[in-house]
């Protein structure tokens, strides 16, 4: 068993190619659903046709409401995780069946969503309905499916109690952050100021 | 108005304006509940029971206020995300086209009860609808319309937002050879039983035309107003207004048989139906159109 305070003993720096790039799409996978959750948070409140502005200020604070949510998880993670280089093994067989469900699920938003900026409206308002809608919809169904399938391969209580844990967080994410900077309602003063009155 | 027995959305009952003047009426909360347990909303009757009232019983005109812009902010961006304007373009570029060919100077489109406006700046802001085109914005809730001011001037949008009955024409009409009347989502609002006044209002002010967009009801039409307002909108009253706002929705036939019952032959006619069997979101919201002969 190694010490999870020595970072140098850690099995992670033994790790192969293969398992970093799985990590990495992991990584990304979640964080994108930080910054989608904040951009869902924020929008709906400014009224304006060009909201960029505020879109990447959701993304923010999604991404770092997703940090303070799954941080602790991602700490209770690495203790486990870094103890043995088994119990490495169990998380990375775990990782391999949350991105056989997660990246695909990711690849279609993101394809989807580049699309929709690339094509003419029609194309646009249909992916945004039917694609893009319909896993917003599935979202917390698609969360726990990844967290199932990895307690399956895995058949380790900790990691399916972990994975309970991380979806869990995931899923609070967008909600906490409206809760910490979008609760206030819009009032007529957000909106801008009123125009010089016509002569 | 809906007759009292047809089901209300939640901001029909909210918000009460003088028809003369257009000034905002005091509503008291106990009518508001009653007209919605009239009708058998329960769901309803709740959502407007957590709405704060004064010691008189009126509605907190605060609280309202912020309802009413917390979901037409919601509904903008849901336009948005449908891409409600760009379809509304592509259905009045060619009417606008035809009034250019008919006779020279600007063309003014009016957006009777426009809300926020998001459609009418979205198209001004893009052009959707060529050179020479005059944006009017009409709305009796006087909220809206200073908000739709606010968010044109923010953005220097040059589209002009008036409160008052829309289809008063001493508002926004100057020439009604060269206007074209248009709306979003207002005719399940108005109602089987008033269809017929206003489409007759057009006929009395003699606008070149109209296209008044409404959504085509469907099964596909409810199940993607369900997924996308349960998605895109977090307000209880959005939900549940949303939702409703598309069973309220009149099929076509139906909605030519009420303009022609205020026009009778006074313009011509067309509203197409989409097909029901499989979802179109790019056509949620469909036209009447309307040309004077």
């Amino acid at each position: 068993m190694t010490s999870v305070i020595d970072i140098a003993s850690w099995p992670l720096w033994d790790l192969d190619v293969g398992a970093w790039a799985l990590l990495g799409a992991l990584l990304v996978v979640v964080a994108q659903h930080g910054g989608t959750a904040g951009i869902h948070a924020a929008m709906g409140r400014d009224g304006l046709i060009d909201h960029r502005r505020s879109e990447w200020l959701g993304a923010v604070r999604g991404t770092v409401m997703l940090v303070a949510l799954m941080g602790p998880v991602l700490v209770i993670w690495a203790v486990d995780a870094f103890s043995s280089a088994e119990r490495l093994d169990v998380y990375l067989h775990a990782n391999q069946a949350l991105a056989a469900v997660y990246v695909p699920i990711t690849v279609i938003a993101f394809t989807a969503f580049v699309l929709a900026r690339v094509t003419p409206w029609q194309v646009r308002s249909n992916l945004n309905s039917v694609v893009l809608g319909t896993l917003e919809l599935l979202r917390p169904w698609l969360a726990a499916a990844g967290m199932v399938a990895a307690a399956i391969v895995t058949r380790d209580a900790t990691v399916a109690v972990i994975g309970a844990l991380g979806v869990a967080a995931g899923l609070l994410v967008g909600p906490a952050t409206r809760r910490r900077w979008y609760s206030r309602p819009v009032r007529l003063d957000d909106l801008g100021e009123s125009p010089p009155s016509e002569p | 108005m809906p007759t009292a027995t047809e089901p209300l959305e939640v901001l029909d009952v909210l918000w009460e304006s003088d028809p003369e003047s257009g000034e905002r009426l005091p509503v008291r909360k106990a009518d508001a509940l009653e007209r919605l347990a009239a009708s058998g909303q329960h769901k309803a009757v709740r959502l407007v029971e957590r709405i704060p009232a004064s010691a008189d019983g009126t509605l907190d005109s605060v609280a309202v206020d912020e309802i009413f812009l917390a979901v037409h902010l919601e509904l903008a961006r849901l336009s948005e995300f449908v891409r409600v304007p760009q379809r509304m373009a592509s259905s009045l570029r060619p009417v606008v086209d035809r009034l250019r060919e008919e006779s020279d100077g600007p063309v003014r489109v009016i957006d009777v009860g426009c809300g926020l406006g998001f459609d009418t700046r979205v198209m001004c802001s893009t052009g959707a609808l060529g050179p020479g085109v005059e944006y009017v914005g009409l709305d009796f809730n006087a909220l809206l319309i200073e908000a739709a001011k606010r968010l044109a001037h923010a953005e220097s949008i040059p589209v002009r937002f008036v409160h008052g009955d829309a289809l008063d024409p001493s508002l926004a009409i100057d020439d009604p050879d060269r206007t074209l009347m248009i709306s979003s989502g207002v005719l399940h609002h108005i109602g089987r039983d008033d269809l017929p006044d206003f489409f007759a209002r057009h006929g009395e002010i003699a606008v070149a035309g109209f296209a008044h967009f409404d959504p085509c009801p469907g099964f596909w039409t409810d199940a993607g107003a369900w997924m996308l307002h349960r998605t895109r909108m977090r307000e209880p009253i959005s939900r549940h207004d949303g939702a409703l706002s598309m069973r309220r929705a009149l099929r076509g036939e139906e909605l030519l048989a009420l303009a022609r019952a205020g026009l009778a032959d006074g313009y011509a006619l067309e509203c197409h139906d989409v097909a029901t069997w499989y979802p179109q979101p790019d056509q949620i919201v469909r036209p009447i159109v309307g040309w004077r002969r």
